[in-house]
């Protein structure tokens, strides 16, 4: 093998594509020539470097909730889309009855809805008709009546300011409020609440901001108006 | 719940099924933009538009090829659309923006700067954003990525000999790059 066939066979032996007599050849020359054998290293180190250059690579956390977030803008954008099409045809619908309601001269009964209480949730209580402005004074609270459960999250990240900011977003995102803040040993507690039908969507845009789920956490009742809950912002 | 359910379900539309489909490839689909853009700001936004273009089309995948490899093809066709439109956007070349000493890694502080050597690590992104774009696609794919050329082929719509001519080629152009900087890796002969 002369220098020329050895660069022509250069990236197929690092992709180890020679056959036995081939790569016999190849490092034989790589022996003898000095030049070839310099360029045979440079190419190895090369193919090692690239190969770990993702090693100790992070998605920085402002990337991990960008996509998160755009993901969720357009998933709302859809619903509302189902919802504009859905009214659309609701109000096909009662156009057609008023107008028949019209024509026979009765009057529609309105139904009889009775508005559902709200129910907060704090810690280990629950408390209905209560207002999330001290926490701590709930501790003690309980009703086993009430059908929705305690939830928390801790989130874990380098940044627990940057941390705070997306979980901000994502609270208004959902409709919910920021209804307490406090700083403890384990990091920046937040108790939020967010109207119910928007829970597991919070929880789930939350769990990606670096959170260590509660692996015994209680489901939550889909039914509750609204639920109460406590992020931990913790730092690594 | 497995890989296909989770398609099954985000393809109906579950939101909680996409993101955790596509959390377990984030850092593969991040590292590849950042491989193609050879910034952190770059690679955020390529991010975010590959992860919306596959909610919207991945109620359309039909299994015709691995999930990973359709990821794979929307992240590089997004880069190289987003890297066409920067170009475009922009008179001053990328060319010219790194003779004229900027860096394309010095915007965010990361693990992976701490890990390795600052200089080194600028300067090998530097070199890689520098190859043309084709080279720089199956680069990344076939030496960051470790994949096959059968799959780069796939990934890049490309059949297999062009592809290790452009790799091979590609893999030239940085082997002068890092020799004329070997001083960077403390290796004499690189």
């Amino acid at each position: 093998m002369n220098c020329s066939e050895f660069q022509k066979l250069l990236d197929a032996y690092i992709d180890g594509e020679l056959d036995g007599v081939q790569r016999a050849e190849f490092e034989a020359h790589a022996a003898k020539c000095d030049s070839c054998a310099q360029a045979l290293r440079a190419a190895e180190q090369l193919r090692d470097f690239l190969a770990h250059m993702n090693d100790e690579l992070a998605v920085p956390l402002p990337a991990q909730a960008a996509w998160r977030k755009a993901v969720r803008a357009e998933a709302r954008k859809r619903r509302m889309k189902r919802v504009y099409a859905a009214c659309g045809a609701v109000a096909a619908v009662c156009a057609v009855t008023i107008g028949t309601v019209a024509m026979l001269g009765s009057n529609p009964v309105a139904p009889n809805a009775e508005p559902r209480s709200v129910a907060y949730v704090e810690a280990d209580g629950i408390s209905d008709e209560a207002v999330l402005e001290d926490p701590v004074a709930m501790l003690g609270a309980s009703d086993e009546s009430a059908a929705i459960a305690y939830v928390d999250r801790t989130v874990v990240s380098e940044d627990a300011a940057a941390a705070r900011g997306y979980l901000l977003d994502i609270v208004a995102e959902y409709g919910g409020t920021v209804a307490y803040e406090a700083e403890t040993d384990e990091g920046a507690r937040v108790y939020v609440q967010i109207p119910g039908e928007n829970v597991a969507d919070f929880l789930s845009a939350v769990d990606h901001l670096g959170v260590e789920p509660e692996e015994d956490a209680p489901a939550v009742d889909a039914a509750a108006q609204t639920v109460g809950i406590c992020v931990i912002l913790a730092e690594i | 719940m497995n890989e296909e359910k989770l398609i099954d379900r985000a393809a109906r539309g579950d939101a909680a099924a996409f993101n955790e489909l596509l959390g377990a490839y984030e850092k593969k689909m991040y590292a590849v933009c950042l491989r193609m853009s050879g910034n952190h700001e770059d690679a955020q936004d390529c991010l975010q538009e590959t992860m919306l273009r596959v909610y919207r089309a991945i109620s359309g995948f039909k299994g015709q090829s691995t999930f990973s490899t359709w990821l794979y093809r929307v992240a590089m066709n997004t880069c190289l659309d987003e890297l066409r439109k920067k170009r475009n956007r922009t008179s001053t070349s990328l060319d010219g923006l790194l003779e004229a000493g900027w860096s394309p890694s010095d915007e965010f502080d990361t693990p992976e700067r701490h890990a390795l050597n600052r200089e080194k690590s600028a300067e090998i992104r530097r070199v890689i954003a520098e190859l043309p774009e084709d080279m720089r696609a199956a680069v990344v794919l076939r030496d960051i990525e470790g994949m096959s050329y059968e799959e780069i082929a796939r990934v890049l719509d490309i059949n297999v000999g062009t592809i290790k001519s452009r790799i091979s080629r590609g893999r030239e152009k940085l082997r002068e790059k890092f020799q004329s900087k070997a001083e960077l890796f403390d290796r004499p002969d690189v």
